[in-house]
């Protein structure tokens, strides 16, 4: 429309007598001419080609156009039967009739404004991208010396567990005990109980070697020092 | 002329200028950001989890398009890295869960029933149900050809498998689809 609009200011301005909301097509078709189109076309075309095909031959082959044209090979029973699911599935798309009484419009609701909004909202992730804010300041040291730390309360728990005497209640899993008890209640443990000559609180025959190598793998000799200065002098911790 | 109204290879060499990179990009996403929208969405349901995941995807777009081979259309590689981006979505919704994918599509087809718009008695909201049924490939082979009428040619592109594959894909889907909205 705005095109015609245009045309029509422009017709004016050249002072033209040609009317801009003429009909561009005067002439006049037969009624129901379109709609019977598709259909006498295709008739034409089948007729023609069958008819064109047979007095081709007849011109070129007399003989070869008397001879039947029925295929001497056979085919084995129910052949074609039985590949007809399988063909329909990569030749034909079902119209499906359920689908088709269903209208294609999503009935999903969108926020009013929503695309509009998009490019700037991308734009602003991507320019925003370069800054990366860590979520955790590392700090090695602490994470080492609390990891030491741990791994000696762990021990120590298993090996008060494991030294239980009668009478007491026995502990079918020692370590899940002490991943359930708080860093206060086996800090006061170490604290309080009592070392004899019976039940050294030591792990230097306890804990093999290999382990507690792996426990303090990551563990500077500084940091190791500096915790052992911190200990109660009693506890021995052998971990050479 | 707007930008919007350039074709694909304008618009890209567009992009590859530094002074219209931007206006490029922003012409990109205008042109297709609904048509990759509505895909996305029809796989995660969520207007939220659609609007993370069309984001995602036109930032790998910006960070890609630059060495973007033209070996395709444009288009058939935006649907893909909708299509890939949908899924990793779903992938970590179902890791972060920690539950199997079937619980992953009844969790979907609980968010449609929570939509407040939803209307068990509508064959559309019953489609959407039907669609949560199939498996993840046979829902998107179902929604590329039936809502955005895909050619099988470019659906081979998009989702990388043989047309023979696609059409039988979208056969199975369509029974199943039609099976489920007949019984329920």
């Amino acid at each position: 429309m705005s095109n015609r609009n245009t045309i029509r200011e422009e017709l004016n301005e050249l002072n033209s007598k040609l009317n801009a909301n003429a009909d561009p097509t005067p002439y006049s078709v037969p009624e129901g001419y379109f709609t019977g189109f598709a259909a006498s076309v295709m008739a034409k075309i089948k007729g023609e080609s069958a008819d064109f095909i047979t007095q081709e031959l007849t011109e070129l082959s007399p003989l070869l156009a008397g001879i039947s044209r029925t295929m001497p090979f056979s085919v084995p029973k129910d052949y074609f039967q039985s590949n007809i699911e399988g063909v329909k599935a990569f030749t034909e798309e079902e119209d499906s009739l359920v689908l088709s009484f269903i209208d294609k419009e999503m009935p999903y609701q969108v926020p009013t404004g929503y695309f509009a909004n998009v490019p700037e909202q991308v734009l602003e992730k991507i320019t925003n991208k370069g800054r990366v804010v860590p979520m955790f300041k590392r700090n090695w040291m602490r994470l080492a010396v609390a990891a030491a730390v741990t791994g000696i309360i762990a021990l120590s728990g298993i090996v008060y567990f494991n030294n239980r005497g009668d009478g007491q209640v026995t502990v079918n899993d020692p370590v899940a005990v002490v991943k359930k008890a708080s860093t206060e209640e086996l800090n006061d443990f170490i604290k309080t109980t009592a070392v004899d000559e019976k039940t050294q609180l030591t792990v230097k025959n306890k804990t093999p070697k290999t382990e507690a190598k792996k426990l303090f793998a990551d563990v500077s000799d500084k940091e190791l020092d500096a915790f052992l200065d911190q200990m109660p002098a009693d506890d021995e911790i052998d971990i050479n | 002329m707007a930008l919007t109204d350039r074709s694909d290879a304008e618009l890209l060499m567009q992009f590859r200028q530094p002074q219209t990179k931007e206006p490029a990009f922003t012409s990109i996403i205008k042109k297709y950001q609904e048509k990759l929208y509505w895909h996305i969405r029809r796989m995660v349901v969520d207007h939220d989890d659609a609007n993370d995941v069309l984001q995602n995807v036109f930032i790998r777009v910006w960070n890609g398009l630059e060495n973007f081979r033209e070996d395709s259309q444009l288009y058939t590689w935006l649907y893909r890295i909708a299509t890939n981006e949908s899924l990793t979505f779903l992938e970590q919704q179902k890791k972060r869960s920690a539950v199997s994918l079937s619980d992953v599509e009844t969790g979907l087809s609980n968010k449609i029933k929570a939509d407040k718009h939803f209307d068990p008695n509508k064959l559309e909201w019953k489609l959407q149900l039907a669609i949560q049924q199939l498996p993840e490939k046979q829902k998107l082979v179902f929604s590329l050809r039936y809502y955005d009428e895909m050619p099988y040619e470019e659906m081979s592109r998009v989702l990388e498998t043989s047309e023979g594959a696609l059409k039988a894909s979208y056969h199975h889907a369509v029974k199943k689809i039609e099976d489920y909205i007949k019984n329920h």
